[in-house]
């Protein structure tokens, strides 16, 4: 149940939803983009959101697009994590996403929203950020595209009116061979899914021609990729227990010391996993 | 004349094919045009003066016709202690505590309103756990000695501390035990409070009539209890009030006793009498609603050096939040059972009831043994590592056995007591006990398994009752009215069990009654401690007899012969010299006719009751006494594989025996088991209240109270043993809850053998394994 | 498509043409539940977290608490109650699958959705289907002999 009222608008092309936002705005609705709605609805239960408006963006056809196209996987904003998980089209982002809370809800999450979540887990984002993805956005100005790096820092930096249209990730890096990863506090997640639950740790590490990316959720306030961080993993002169410790030098903000795990064991776990990463990129051939 | 079972038969629950297609209807499941809707302003502050509470906006907000606040009803309240405002008065001492009822006429209204009270708090330093309660911190009730105590043989308040209540239990010669142990080892433990978590949150409805009837329907396993406190704190005769009860969507205790249903009801006087619905949100169910107790327990533990133990002496501290409840008598519960299965001479127990500012708690499955065996078997376990005995001969050694006495003097007998040496030893085969506690694995993984015994006798009121009342169909099938809730164990079906067996007829040919409704149902004290089969099951027993009675009454005339000679089955009373000679139960049991149009007899309408006997309260000094008739026992086992890299683990296998006398169902009875057995380790690897220093309660919703989910659970081994208890219905026992009692100790037991390091707390998540292996106090 | 305010809107559900008048910002579980009598979805989180409120929306299981009525506009929504004697009743009444009953009415959903679209599904799916879903009653040994014994069905 929620609370109060709001308006639902459902437009069928994206220069709509945009224009649709800025007049609501301007009426100080305080709209917003509504993709799956799971957060919308349950924060708004909460009264820790309060839109008067909602724009659904299901019905746009940009947004739910998912196919190869010209050697670039492009999926649309709109396209729940289940959606992209069943078409297996880029692996590791199906295991990021398909650890995000549990399978029915998966099919009501979608890729754009679990992005923007203010949640601060978003753990589809890894996947994005270890494949140089781009991000395609429209909004009064039109649409542009920009590499997800340049509009996301410790969250996405978006103007009001931005709508996330599509992602778009070359081909090459939906192959490459990777290892993804996810704690709670009760425990190991494999793939499928089997705990749920908020991530203590949550990780991918994708092997970019012998060259380790690797992102992060659940460690800090938000979910990162490090460069530096990459430099020490990837640095073979140094020896794999030196390679823990400058890691965790290394991290863009102190470990989150939350009721799920104190940050000396995210640490602990965080070790481990790095530990278990490298083991698991030795001697692959590329 | 063949005989049939009933009892010993996978029967599926009665009402089994309406919860498979949604029929099936609980509380929340009516409809009503018109109803009002409520819905509760709750403390944000674990401990805080109220300064004001401003309704203004709230009342001027369409649709709100009232807003109820502590003032409409000022006074306390409790079933032990009266030590608790229905609605916060000048003062809130729990994060959740409800401060005042808006009602609307619809729910979104109600909710959107409530929004807008605005209540002025004063915060005051928080009580944030035993220590600071013992400390005196602050002390949470200055008026402890001018609360009225409802039950003044079983409550002693401690004025000037935060002391509610102190049980003891003095029995043996203690100088003598220690004096006779050759190995003492001490031991303590640590537990959270946490939560019941039924899937139906708690809710309530009331009206008053213009006659001033008050009807109230509610999601309760105490309808008859909810009658007469109402009666009790409205100031109503009990003829006045009419509860009704459908299926309830799980209980575990938390729903026992009155909270909603007072709250709905000051929300429908408020509205002149008009119905109002009061349905908790999740959030609210999990901090307003009462939740299960805290413990710290300390035990010195004294054997000899063959193993027998000499000597316990127990220091439990019940962390009962804000309010006592049924906090106190679980503590007394605890000391009534305080040994654990195991026969001990000298037993010296102080179990302390302590306030603190966190979620007052009710009754909760196994009601505080749980809690107590946790600190016990840790303790076992830790005396058998000293002794070098392996851990399950101690225990069989020292079980307590007929011709020993309680820790409250009550002689034990094979009637009133389960065989556990039995149980253990089946269990020591279940699990393959021989092959080794700890056994190390490829990839710095080992196996390792735990067990722990369990006992409970239940603590009901002395003159507890249950009723039953046997209706006839024309067709002669037959109705059965009693005042149980089903909330899931089955019970309703338990019971067409018993009758079906001793009426010899076709279970499918029995209808019982699903709701409870006071006014027509039959008393019962209420579902809770497991007692229900016994007590509402002997009733209908004696109602059986009854009928057969009446109904062999009746067959005399026609058959023309004494009623003695006959007998009553498959729906006929025949001669039991020669069943050809018969006449059909339908003919009679509405009266018969003859072929001549006249007719003789009359309906058949059975009667039957229960009253508890024999039981005495526990003498303050000694805790001499006896709390309930019988002592249900059984072991559990827990085996684990831990991950000593990062102490992840997995549940391989968990076992339980236990005695069931009887088991009346089996395919029910296993499942109930699982069930116990599934919360249990839910309790033991995650579930816990968590607090934050000012009391604020940081995980209200499942999304951070983390549940056991499908495929988490591990594979079960359940099995029974029967001992029969001569006074229940076909010697069952009850067991109902005895499934979770001993799986947080079987599996801190299991994780300690594997991970090498004493494990005295839950939840027992990975990382406080980790913390534990580094010494680091948590 | 736009709903500014409270207005009539028409549902699919369970094969039948049903209005109901709703608020824009209401829930499908509240509008199933309070304004179409179908009561077989249960409330208990409205949070997305335990599943008792599952319904099927074009055969895939969904929480309704975290669905708006006017997002199922167009689609095809079937609740416990539109389920006629499917295998998967039969099954959880045969295995004793549950207790209350409270949190049956989405697992039998999801069950079924699993059993319609993976037929073969192996140990891991069902495993990731069903953590969708709590029940506070059950040990779930119970609820999984219900499954595996309808997805065999389906593979013989
Ligand atoms: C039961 C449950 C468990 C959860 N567990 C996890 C977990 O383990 N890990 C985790 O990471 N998260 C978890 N979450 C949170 C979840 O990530 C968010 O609820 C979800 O990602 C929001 O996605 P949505 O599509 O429903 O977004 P919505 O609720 O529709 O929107 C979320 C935000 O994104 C914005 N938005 C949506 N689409 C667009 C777009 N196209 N362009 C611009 N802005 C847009 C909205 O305006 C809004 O601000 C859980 C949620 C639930 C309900
Ligand atoms: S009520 Fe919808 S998931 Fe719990
Ligand atoms: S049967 Fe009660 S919650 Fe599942």
């Amino acid at each position: 149940m929620i609370p109060f009222d709001f308006e639902y608008y459902k437009p069928t092309s994206a220069q709509e939803a945009v224009s649709l936002f800025h007049n609501l705005r301007s009426q100080e609705k305080n709209p917003m983009y509504y993709g799956g709605g799971t957060e919308i609805i349950s924060f708004s239960r909460l009264y820790q959101l309060f839109p008067k408006a909602v724009i659904d963006v299901k019905g746009i056809p940009e947004c739910n697009v998912l196919e190869f196209k010209n050697d670039k996987l492009v999926i649309g904003a709109a396209k729940t994590l289940s959606q992209v998980q069943e078409s297996n089209l880029f692996p590791l982002l199906n295991q990021c996403g398909g650890r995000v809370a549990d399978h029915t809800i998966r099919d009501k999450i979608t890729l754009g929203g679990n992005i923007c979540s203010r949640i601060p887990f978003r753990e589809a984002i890894l996947a994005l950020l270890v494949s140089d993805c781009e991000v395609i956005i429209e909004n009064k100005n039109g649409i542009r595209k920009v590499p997800l790096e340049s509009i996301y820092t410790e969250s996405m930096l978006l103007e009001p009116g931005d709508l996330l249209l599509q992602f778009t990730v070359e081909k090459n890096y939906t192959v490459m061979p990777f290892f993804s990863m996810k704690k709670t506090a009760d425990g190991d997640v494999d793939y499928p899914q089997d705990r749920i639950g908020y991530p203590l740790l949550s990780g991918v590490f994708l092997n970019n021609k012998g060259h380790i990316r690797a992102a992060f959720s659940g460690l800090c306030p938000y979910p990162f990729r490090s460069l530096k961080l990459e430099a020490v993993l990837n640095d073979t002169t140094v020896s794999p227990d030196e390679k823990l410790n400058e890691s965790v030098q290394c991290l863009p903000a102190p470990i989150l010391n939350d009721m799920d795990s104190s940050a000396q064991y995210r640490e602990f776990v965080f070790r481990n996993t790095l530990a278990g990463a490298l083991d698991n990129f030795e001697g692959v051939e590329f | 004349m063949e005989t049939l079972h009933a009892i010993g038969k996978d029967i599926p629950k009665k009402e089994s094919w309406n919860k498979v297609t949604g029929a099936a209807r609980y509380n929340t499941d009516f409809n009503e045009p018109g109803v009002l809707h409520a819905w509760l302003v709750t403390s944000l502050y674990g401990h805080a003066l109220i300064k004001s509470i401003d309704k203004t906006l709230t009342l001027k907000f369409p649709g709100v016709l009232a807003v109820v606040t502590g003032d409409s009803m000022p006074r306390l309240i409790g079933p032990i202690l009266e030590d608790r405002p229905p609605l916060a008065i000048d003062r809130v001492r729990y994060f959740g505590e409800p401060i005042a009822i808006v009602v609307a006429d619809s729910l979104s209204k109600a909710k959107e309103a409530a929004g807008k009270v605005y209540v002025e708090y004063e915060p005051l330093p928080v009580v944030d756990s035993l220590k600071d309660a013992l400390e005196k911190k602050y002390i949470l009730h200055e008026d402890l000695p001018l609360y009225r105590r409802i039950k003044p043989d079983e409550i002693f308040p401690q004025p000037g501390t935060n002391i509610a209540n102190q049980i003891k239990i003095r029995k043996g010669d203690m100088d003598r035990g220690w004096a006779e142990s050759d190995v003492i080892i001490e031991s303590t433990i640590t537990l959270p409070q946490s939560l019941h978590a039924a899937m139906e949150p708690r809710n309530a409805r009331a009206e008053i009539k213009p006659d001033g009837k008050v009807i109230i329907n509610t999601s309760s396993q105490g309808p008859f209890d909810v009658k007469k406190e109402l009666s009790y704190y409205f100031n109503l005769e009990e003829s006045k009030i009419t509860v009704n009860v459908p299926l309830v969507g799980g209980g575990f205790g938390g729903k026992t006793t009155p909270q909603l249903e007072i709250l709905a009801l000051l929300a429908s006087q408020s509205v002149n009498g008009r119905p109002v619905k009061l349905i908790e949100s999740r959030e609210q169910d999990f901090t307003t609603s009462p939740g299960h107790l805290g413990l710290e327990a300390y035990i010195k533990l004294g054997a000899n050096r063959d193993g027998m133990l000499k000597a316990i002496e127990i220091t439990c501290q019940v962390d009962t939040g804000a309010y006592t409840d049924s906090g106190t008598k679980m503590t007394r519960a605890m000391a009534a059972d305080c040994t654990g299965p195991y026969n001990i001479e000298n037993v010296h127990c102080d179990a302390f009831c302590i306030y603190t500012n966190h979620t007052y708690v009710t009754a909760f499955r196994s009601f505080g043994r749980l809690s107590h065996t946790f600190a016990i078997e840790r303790a076992m376990d830790k005396l058998a590592f000293s002794l070098g005995i392996d851990s399950l001969e101690l225990r069989i050694k020292n079980a307590v056995n007929p011709g020993h006495f309680t820790p409250t003097n009550v002689k034990l007998n094979s009637s009133n007591l389960g065989n556990l040496p039995e149980c253990l030893k089946r269990l020591k085969q279940m699990i393959n006990w021989d092959e080794g506690i700890r056994i190390e694995l490829a990839n710095g993984k080992v196996r390792a398994k735990g067990l722990s015994g369990l006992w409970k006798t239940s603590s009901s009121p002395p003159n507890a009752t249950g009723a039953a009342i046997i209706t006839f169909n024309r067709d002669g099938t037959v109705n059965l009215n009693v005042g149980a809730v089903e909330i899931g164990m089955g019970i309703k079906t338990a019971l067409a069990q018993i009758l079906a067996e001793k009426l010899q007829m076709d279970i499918n040919k029995i209808n019982v009654v699903m709701e409870v409704n006071t006014e027509t149902s039959p008393r019962h004290w209420k579902t809770v401690a497991s007692m229900t089969g016994y007590m509402v099951g002997n009733a209908v027993l004696d109602a059986a007899e009854d009928v057969i009675k009446q109904l062999c009454k009746t067959a005399s005339v026609v058959l023309r012969c004494p009623p003695e000679v006959l007998q009553v089955g498959g729906e006929k009373v025949f001669l039991k010299a020669d069943p050809t000679i018969f006449v059909e139960q339908r003919a009679i049991a509405c009266g018969y006719k003859y072929p001549d149009g006249s007719s003789t007899g009359g309906e058949v309408i059975g009667r039957g009751n229960f009253i508890m006997h024999h039981l005495l309260p526990m003498d303050p000094d000694t805790g001499r006494g006896k709390l309930g008739p019988a002592w249900a026992v059984g072991a559990q086992a827990v085996e684990v594989e831990l991950d000593t890299k990062d102490y992840t683990y997995k549940i391989l296998k968990a076992a339980t025996v236990l005695d069931a006398g009887k088991v009346l169902n089996p395919k029910n009875a296993k499942g109930v088991t699982m069930g116990g057995m599934c919360m249990g380790l839910g309790y033991g690897c995650r579930e816990a209240s968590l607090f934050d220093s000012g009391g604020v309660r940081m995980n209200p919703q499942f999304r951070t109270y983390h549940l056991m989910r499908y495929g988490e659970n591990p594979e079960y081994l359940v099995d029974f043993i029967e001992t029969p208890q001569l006074d229940s219905p076909y010697g069952m026992r009850g067991i109902g809850e005895h499934g979770i009692i001993g799986m947080p100790a079987a599996l801190a037991n299991a994780l300690s053998a594997a991970a090498q390091v004493n494990l005295d707390f839950t939840p027992l998540t990975p990382e406080a394994i980790w913390k534990a292996k580094r010494g680091v106090s948590l | 498509m736009k709903f500014l305010d409270t207005g009539t809107i028409e549902l699919l559900v369970n094969g039948e043409k049903r209005s109901a008048l709703v608020r824009p910002s209401d829930l499908l579980l509240d509008v199933l539940r309070d304004q179409l009598g179908l009561t077989g979805a249960k409330p208990s989180c409205k949070n997305g977290d335990c599943g008792a409120c599952t319904v099927l929306v074009d055969g895939w299981p969904v929480k309704s608490c975290l669905m708006l009525a006017v997002e199922a506009i167009g689609h095809e929504i079937i609740t416990i109650e539109g389920l006629q004697n499917a295998p998967l009743q039969q099954a959880f009444v045969d295995e004793f699958a549950f207790q209350c009953g409270y949190c049956t009415s989405g697992f039998i959903i999801n069950c079924h959705a699993l059993a319609r679209i993976h037929p073969k599904a192996d140990e891991a799916v069902i495993r990731e289907w069903l953590q969708s879903n709590l029940c506070r009653c059950t040990g779930y040994e119970e609820i999984s002999k219900a499954i595996h014994s309808v997805l065999s069905t389906h593979k013989s």
